[in-house]
């Protein structure tokens, strides 16, 4: 099937909404792209232990390294928002 | 209490952290470029640009300004979602722990039967869902939810504002000190610290709020006692204390309240006693796309009062309720970290002395 980029469907809708989808997807992504991480690196030293991925933790403020990919994975996902293009 | 969550949960309210971070660090000081480009092209006067209405008008229709409130309120609501999804799956147990019966120094006592103003029913403050009093773990869930609203810079102990208002009190005896609207309480550990040998008082409207503060001050060893009244009407006798304190309390109230609990704390203050407030900086004091931005709360980030705060003067009411009353700042960490929309800023004080 054809598109027409000439069509917005969406253009009665409003831009928050798609906003929320966006925020909540990311989230979804970031959570489990967070937890496949910790997987394979258990994996890979062990195949063992998978408790570690229910234990509580700190934010990622106060971990380097998790800190650093948060902040890369969200300048990478928001980076439209940065310099926005107007609508119309 | 361990309030940290599993290690998904936290990984999704990192992410939102991470957003605002984003927000502060990256987009406002796009917006900010593109103000002052603006200024220097058009060189608006300052009285142009103190009206909020001339300046929603100029930057309600710009795309990087409506991104970075766009963005900015969104992140609220997922920040409060994530919060209440993480420590929801320990409710049970949190619950368990508030509901203890402690022999500790210090105490407890909460009133069932007491109103809640309907400026306080009606409000979800900072957007927290269920507000301060219709969650039973909304202590904990507004001590998450701060840490990460202001990307963890009031420090790992969230106590940055205490140690503020301790940097700038009087140096004098107190004996009997009140924490008005304490919360969870933990932000006056500091002052606690620095009058070991006064007795502290914390009230709050709300029961979950002191329920949480009373479990935190006994893990921390903290005697304090707790309990459930208005500021506007308290239980305390005339003259009870030697200080009386509030910490981001009175921008969250009707002006005729911001009053009333004038009024009270100078009826509570003993003769000699002091009255603290410690607040954000005035809009005036801010230049004018920090104060136009820091505004946007008012309508947009459950701080339905903030504008008329601002516009109010604490001064006279301080004089009006018999207190000598002057203003002085102290330093933030906080408004001094690097990514903050309003610059450096420091806190404003507003100390009364009862004559």
């Amino acid at each position: 099937m054809s598109v027409s980029p000439k069509i917005d469907y969406f253009e009665a809708v409003s831009k928050s909404d798609l906003m929320r989808v966006v925020l909540a997807l990311a989230t979804e992504v970031y959570a489990m792209r967070d937890r496949q991480k910790l997987l394979e690196d258990i994996l890979a030293k062990t195949g063992a232990d998978l408790s570690r991925l229910d234990e509580p933790v700190e934010a990622a403020t106060y971990d380097e390294y998790r800190l650093a990919e948060r902040d890369e994975f969200v300048a990478r996902v928001f980076a439209a928002m940065a310099s926005p293009t107007p609508s119309g | 209490m361990d309030l940290r969550l599993s290690r998904e949960r936290q990984a999704r309210l990192d992410l939102v952290e991470g957003l605002k971070v984003y927000i502060a660090g990256q987009i406002m000081p796009s917006l900010r470029q593109e103000f002052e480009n603006w200024c220097d092209a058009e060189n608006p006067n300052e009285s142009k640009l103190r009206d909020s209405k001339f300046m929603q008008e100029k930057f309600g229709p710009d795309p990087l300004y409506q991104t970075s409130r766009g963005l900015q309120r969104l992140s609220q609501e997922a920040m409060w979602r994530e919060v209440i999804f993480g420590l929801d799956e320990r409710k049970t147990e949190i619950e368990k722990q508030l509901d203890s019966d402690y022999q500790d120094p210090g105490s407890l006592t909460l009133n069932s039967n007491l109103p809640m103003p309907d400026y306080y029913e009606n409000n979800e403050f900072h957007l927290q869902p269920g507000n301060f009093h219709k969650n039973s773990i909304a202590g904990p869930i507004y001590e998450v939810g701060v840490a990460t609203y202001t990307m963890h810079r009031y420090g790992k102990a969230g106590d940055e504002m205490g140690r503020a208002l301790v940097s700038v009190l009087p140096d004098q005896p107190f004996k009997r000190v009140l924490y008005m609207g304490c919360g969870p309480a933990y932000k006056s550990y500091p002052i606690m610290n620095a009058l070991p040998d006064a007795e502290h008082w914390g009230i709050d409207l709300a029961a979950p709020m002191l329920k949480y503060a009373r479990h935190r001050a006994v893990e921390n060893g903290k005697p304090m006692h707790f309990s459930q009244m208005n500021a506007e009407d308290m239980d305390f006798p005339d003259g009870h204390f030697d200080l009386v304190f509030c910490m981001l309390l009175l921008h969250e109230v009707p002006t005729k309240a911001v009053t009333n609990i004038v009024n009270e704390a100078a009826r509570v203050l003993a003769p000699g006693g002091v009255l603290a407030n410690l607040e954000l900086p005035s809009y005036d004091s801010l230049d004018p796309l920090s104060a136009f931005l820091m505004d946007w709360d008012t309508e947009h980030n459950g701080e339905p009062f903030w504008r008329d705060y601002h516009e109010m003067d604490l001064i006279q009411a301080y004089q009006d309720a018999g207190l000598k009353a002057k203003m002085t700042e102290a330093h933030s960490e906080w408004g001094g970290a690097k990514g903050n929309y309003m610059g450096k800023f420091r806190y404003h004080v507003t100390i009364g002395h009862k004559p």
